[in-house]
């Protein structure tokens, strides 16, 4: 399969969802992004044929970054067709961003939120000048960056609500039903009933044994966004959501600066539900990975570090391990670390430390 | 001094240097038995008969313990030391009546509390005991297990009246809170009314973890009012710490040289290291716990819990779902070979060995491939017409780009 060659040899077993049912937690920081390593998750979930199932369906769901971006992404970095793959029903995208934040300033006009329908349904609106739309285009950056709301020329302004309500409506009308779902609220109630159809909209299309990967990209910056919500009612909707008898893993994206694992000495609330949140997550997952920046400082071939690290005992077994298998329980056992290079075209290098050099 | 040497021998497996198991009772312990170390996999006194009885069970009471009178005055000597504490842990793990109602453990993502409850989770249904959970982190439970969906509960009441249903239908129960932090931060609930429910009402094994990585929230109405962790210690009757075997060993080895202990995960203050590479040690877990007597008086030691293999179970009478342990395997630190002075010295010596240097001075496979391909200047004059007087002998790499004014000297 031509995807196996896009996952780098070394990562493939991590990168792999684990047999037994789990959650798993992806961590990044400001200078070193795992957006390439979700993309891996993502081909290896979408198309792996052996251990009997056909892989898993997918439910991105991205409170960071619009539909486009993790589209070209995954064009670029795994060659996986996010539009192909919504057609057949085993892949749904939620967007947490643009009906929350973008639309949210009512001074500025919204101009990123108009642009990914913009795009993908080019016939329903034309009105703005197509210059633009590589300006607006999310571009790779550090994660956590909004892209600001820019000061369009005072002539766009009234055009542009117009707009955005056209696209919505075709979004709710026509889109839905491709996979595409859009959070309208900041309400966890409304949060778990948008994800809970986006998962069932693809089960029902297939009668297979196909369980379903759902991911969930930055939700801290719920806590931000809405201070009501507090770290246990977020991981109360995740293990909620992984009661649904469909969802098989739940991989959870969140930050892991260095202000959210030691907080200043008087922590803020903010800073206090963010690590609470990452710590509790880090004790319900089965697997945690982690992308940070060198910790050597910057080198031009190398672009971060990747660690693994697995809690091999779990509830369903409760942890007896059967003896035949420990040979390469010593090499298992403990956490392992690779470093990467992202490349400019989106492939991705990962070799051992000191195993670099050119080839 | 030959007769004890003789009794010890009977309760120390030889090989392994453990004790036998402390099942039977006090009395039958000191009669001479057969070398019959392991026991039985249907054993009537060790598996509960007729824990689960749907038709108006009669629930044990508690009763104070009644306890043989000890010459107190008497000090232990070494092996008795050893028994006696792992015959505290042991029943503690084996929830033995009595032993502890509540249990405190403590864990960090260093090294969680997993393989240590699960053990006490297998050796609670080994015993027929009824092993209800109250979850706050994970949703799917092996068979056998009953558990309480408790992330979703919304208040106090209603949580100490589900798990009242799961504990109504058997005499003993261990019940396990997989986070104590999670469940104080529940609307209403009541740590003390969770303690007589459990302990008080049903006679049974409260067991609770709580991570110690997690931040205590403020409490802007009652700032003086003690942290939730200080009261939990307060009420427990033992408390576990969890630690990593590797850690304890690396904290170890840092002591014998006099230096510095090092820290792990969090405390290492990296970015974005969120667990470090040794945590969750395979080879087993290591328990720093006090046990606190009746009396008032602590009694602390550290324990190692290796990991367990299906090996060291009986297989499982019909009906059951785990088989009787077969020997007590959880052991003293200090006993443990890799810790004892063998295993810490060569590692100490290996650290000794190391130059420290902020370089890695390994070469990898390839490195020392391209190092056995350097044509040094003097086997190249050795051949032919011996060298072509002071030409500069370099093989442009990849990265090098010819600067023409260097070369013109």
């Amino acid at each position: 399969m031509p995807p196996s060659t896009r996952i780098p040899p070394l990562l493939q077993p991590y990168v792999h969802l684990p047999r037994n049912d789990s959650l798993l937690l992806l961590t990044s920081t400001l200078g070193a992004t795992a957006n390439w390593l979700l993309i891996r998750v993502l081909c290896d979930a979408l198309n792996n044929p052996e251990d009997g199932g056909d892989g898993h369906n997918v439910v991105l769901v991205s409170w960071m970054r619009e539909y486009e971006f993790w589209r070209q992404e995954a064009r670029k970095g795994a060659a996986l067709d996010l539009e192909r793959l919504k057609k057949e029903g085993r892949f749904a995208f939620v967007d947490g961003l643009s009906e929350l934040c973008l639309d949210a300033s009512t001074n500025a006009p919204a101009t990123t939120s108009k642009s990914a329908p913009q795009i993908t349904a080019t016939s329903t609106v034309g009105g703005s000048p197509t210059q633009k739309a590589p300006q607006i285009l999310p571009v790779r950056g550090p994660p956590g960056r909004i892209v600001p709301a820019r000061g369009l020329p005072q002539g766009a302004a009234p055009a542009s609500p117009a707009l955005t309500s056209t696209s919505v409506q075709t979004s709710s009308t026509t889109r839905s039903s491709l996979g595409h779902h859009t959070m309208k609220s900041l309400d966890i109630a409304h949060l778990q009933t948008t994800i809970t159809t986006a998962i069932s909209s693809l089960t029902f299309s297939k009668s297979t044994q196909r369980k379903t990967l759902l991911i969930l990209d930055n939700p801290d910056l719920l806590l931000a966004l809405n201070p009501t919500i507090s770290p246990s009612a977020m991981t109360s909707l995740i293990l909620t959501l992984h009661t649904l008898p469909s969802v098989s893993h739940i991989l959870t994206h969140m930050q892991s600066d260095n202000p959210f694992l030691s907080p200043s000495t008087r922590p803020q609330p903010l800073e206090t539900s963010h690590h609470n949140l990452l710590v509790k997550l880090a004790h319900m997952s089965s697997r945690v990975l982690g992308v940070r920046v060198l910790d050597t400082g910057v080198a031009r071939d190398v672009s971060g570090v990747v660690r693994v690290t697995e809690q091999r005992v779990g509830w369903m077994d409760l942890g007896l391990h059967e003896e035949g298998k420990n040979g390469d329980r010593a090499e298992e056992g403990k956490g392992r670390e690779f470093l990467y290079q992202v490349k400019g075209d989106g492939s991705v290098r990962v070799f051992e430390r000191g195993a670099g050099g050119e080839g | 001094m030959e007769a004890t040497i003789r009794v010890h021998q009977q309760f120390i497996n030889i090989t392994t240097g453990l004790p036998k198991p402390l099942g039977r009772s006090r009395k039958a312990q000191y009669a001479p038995k057969p070398t019959n170390t392991v026991r039985a996999r249907d054993c009537n006194s060790w598996i509960k008969k007729s824990n689960f009885r749907l038709d108006g069970v009669s629930k044990r009471k508690r009763k104070p313990e009644g306890r043989p009178a000890r010459n107190a005055m008497v000090s232990l000597n070494h092996w008795q030391h050893q028994r006696h504490h792992v015959h505290l842990m042991s029943r503690v793990l084996n929830i033995r009546t009595n032993a502890s109602p509540f249990t405190l453990i403590l864990d960090d993502l260093n090294q969680r509390a997993l393989p240590f409850v699960c053990e006490l989770v297998r050796r609670g249904l080994s015993r027929n005991v009824n092993v209800v959970v109250v979850a706050f982190e994970t949703t799917r439970f092996p068979g056998g297990v009953r558990h309480i969906p408790a992330h979703a509960a919304s208040n106090g009441d209603q949580l100490l009246l589900q798990l009242t249903r799961a504990m109504d239908e058997a005499k003993e129960s261990l019940v396990i809170v997989d986070s104590l932090y999670e469940l104080l931060q529940i609307e209403g609930i009541d740590m003390s009314a969770l303690f007589n429910l459990v302990a008080g009402k049903f006679a049974s094994t409260l067991v609770g973890v709580y991570h110690q990585d997690m931040l205590p929230a403020q409490d802007a109405q009652n700032p003086y009012a003690p942290q939730t962790l200080d009261l939990l210690k307060y009420l427990a009757t033992s408390i576990v710490i969890c630690k990593s075997f590797a850690h304890v060993l690396a904290a170890k080895v840092a002591r014998e040289r006099s230096l510095a202990e090092p820290t792990y995960g969090l405390l290492q203050g990296a970015e974005g290291v969120v667990e470090c590479l040794d945590a969750n040690d395979h080879r087993g877990i290591v328990l720093e716990a006090e046990f606190r007597r009746k009396s008032g008086r602590p009694e602390s030691e550290v324990y190692f819990l290796r990991t367990a293999h299906p090996s060291d179970y009986n297989v499982p009478v019909p009906g059951m779902i785990f088989g009787t342990l077969k020997q007590e395997f959880v052991a003293l630190l200090e006993q443990v070979p890799a810790y004892g002075n063998s295993g810490v010295l060569a590692l100490i010596n290996l650290a000794a060995d190391d130059i420290e240097s902020t370089f890695n001075l390994g070469l990898t496979e390839k490195q020392k491939q391209a190092r056995e391909g350097v044509v040094l200047p003097y086997t190249d004059a050795q051949k032919g017409e011996g060298g072509e007087g002071g030409r500069i002998l370099y093989d442009m790499g990849v990265e090098d780009d010819f600067d023409e004014e260097e070369d013109e000297i």
